[in-house]
C-alpha cells in the first residue's frame, strides 16, 4: 500500500496518480498516461504499468511528507483528461502551482499545442482537481466557443466539445 | 498566465468572500497520518472530499474455491449427487477500511462509482444454488465457484480548511474490489479418485 501524500508532494503524487491510472484498468499496451507541469510544460509519459510503477516508486520513495523540497510546496494536481468516455483511453494529468481561486477569473490555461498537440481534439472525459472548474475551448489560447464549467468528475464532456478541445481553462 | 472572466461581475463578490485559496504548507512534519485517518476525515472535517476514478472497472474471475460439501461415490457405478451450496463474496480495499454506510469516504466512493459506471457498488453478494455432480465409481466430487469480481482504483483528494498534519490537501490512493453485478461466477464440478483411506471409510 502506498503512502498518502500531501499536495506539497505533488511531484510524487502526480506520478502516483499516473500509476493508479494504469493499475486498475489492465491498460492496453498502446495506452499512454502522461503528466504535465502547467508552468514548465514538462511532460512525462508511461507506456506500461510496470514503467509507471517503477517511475512512481523512484519519485515517491525518497520524498514523502517529511522531506519535501521548498519549490514543491505549492504544487497540486489541477485536472485529469481522458481520451475516452468514462475515464478510458489515454490520460493527461496537469499539475500546477496552487489550487484555483473562485474569483471569476480563469487562473490557469493550458494549450494542447506544440509538444501537447497529440492531445488536441481527443478529450472525452475530464476530472477537475484542486477546487478548479474546467473550461474546454476548441481553439488555442482559450479561443472559440467554450463549454463548461465542469465542476465535478465528468464521464463525458458532451457532444459540443467531445474530441474538439485544443485549450483548457482552469478557474 | 492570462486571466479571463468566467462569470458575470455580479457573481464575483460572493465568490471573493469564500476565501478558498489556501496558504502553502511551509513546514515539514514528522507526523504523517495514515490512509485510514485521512479517509475517516473525508466529509468529517474536510472542505471537500473527492474520489477520482482512474479508469474503467476491471472485471476478472476471483479465486475458485470449493462450495458445499464433497460427495463420495462408494459404488461401482456412476452416480449423480445433488450438492446445495451458498457462497458469499465480500468487498475488500487497499486501505483495509470498512465501507459501511456510516463512513463519509464510503458514501463518496459509492456515489462516484454509481455516477461513473452506472450501476451500484456491491459490498456483498450471496449466491445459492443446487448443482448436480456426476462421479465415477469410487470418485470424490465437489463444486467449485470462481466469483466474478470488479475492481476500481483511484485517488481520494481531501481538501482541509486548516492544515491537517501540516497540509491543506492530501491524496490517498485507493483500490476496491467487490462482487460484479449479475455474476453467479464460474461454477464447475470436479472429481478425483478416492484415496485408499477414503475408500476404507465407505460402508
Amino acid at each position: 500500500m502506498k503512502k498518502a501524500l500531501p499536495y506539497a508532494a505533488v511531484g510524487g503524487a502526480a506520478l502516483l496518480l499516473s500509476t493508479a491510472l494504469t493499475s486498475g484498468t489492465a491498460a492496453a499496451e498502446e495506452e499512454e498516461h502522461c503528466i504535465a507541469n502547467m508552468d514548465t510544460g514538462e511532460q512525462t509519459c508511461f507506456a506500461t504499468l510496470d514503467a509507471a510503477i517503477s517511475a512512481a516508486e523512484e519519485e515517491t520513495e525518497p520524498s514523502g511528507p517529511t522531506t519535501l523540497s521548498a519549490q514543491a510546496q505549492n504544487d497540486v494536481i489541477q485536472g485529469t483528461f481522458f481520451t475516452e468516455r468514462g475515464y478510458g483511453g489515454d490520460s493527461l494529468t496537469i499539475w500546477g502551482e496552487a489550487p484555483c481561486v473562485k474569483d471569476g477569473w480563469v487562473d490557469y490555461e493550458f494549450n494542447l499545442t506544440g509538444d501537447f498537440s497529440g492531445w488536441a481534439n481527443r478529450i472525452s472525459s475530464a476530472q477537475p482537481w484542486a477546487d478548479c472548474w474546467i473550461w474546454l475551448y476548441p481553439e488555442p489560447d482559450l479561443g472559440g466557443s467554450r463549454d463548461g464549467p465542469y465542476k465535478e468528475n465528468t464521464t463525458y464532456v458532451g457532444d459540443f466539445m467531445n474530441n474538439r478541445t485544443v485549450s483548457i481553462g482552469f478557474s | 498566465m492570462r486571466k479571463r472572466w468566467t462569470i458575470p461581475a455580479a457573481m464575483i463578490a460572493a465568490s471573493l468572500m469564500t476565501g478558498l485559496f489556501p496558504a502553502p504548507a511551509h513546514a515539514d512534519h514528522e507526523d504523517t497520518p495514515t490512509s485510514r485517518q485521512l479517509l475517516e476525515a473525508c466529509d468529517n472535517g474536510t472542505d471537500a472530499c473527492v474520489f477520482h476514478p482512474d479508469g474503467r472497472p476491471e472485471y476478472f474471475a476471483g479465486p475458485a474455491d470449493q462450495v458445499g460439501r464433497a460427495v463420495y461415490n462408494c459404488t461401482g457405478r456412476e452416480q449423480r449427487f445433488e450438492v446445495s451450496w451458498s457462497d458469499t463474496t465480500t468487498e475488500t480495499n487497499s486501505v483495509g477500511v470498512s465501507m459501511g454506510v456510516e463512513y463519509g469516504y464510503a458514501e463518496v466512493f459509492r456515489a462516484t462509482f454509481k455516477a461513473t459506471y452506472g450501476h451500484e457498488w456491491s459490498s456483498s453478494h450471496t449466491e445459492s444454488q443446487t448443482t448436480y455432480v456426476f462421479t465415477g465409481p469410487y470418485e470424490v466430487g465437489w463444486v467449485e465457484r470462481a466469483p466474478r469480481m470488479e475492481q476500481v482504483s483511484g485517488t481520494y483528494e481531501l481538501r482541509f480548511p486548516d492544515r491537517y498534519y501540516g497540509h491543506y490537501i492530501w491524496y490517498v490512493p485507493f483500490e476496491a474490489t467487490g462482487p460484479a453485478p449479475g455474476g453467479e461466477g464460474a461454477i464447475a464440478q470436479q472429481t478425483r479418485p478416492m484415496t485408499q483411506t477414503e475408500r476404507n471409510e465407505c460402508p
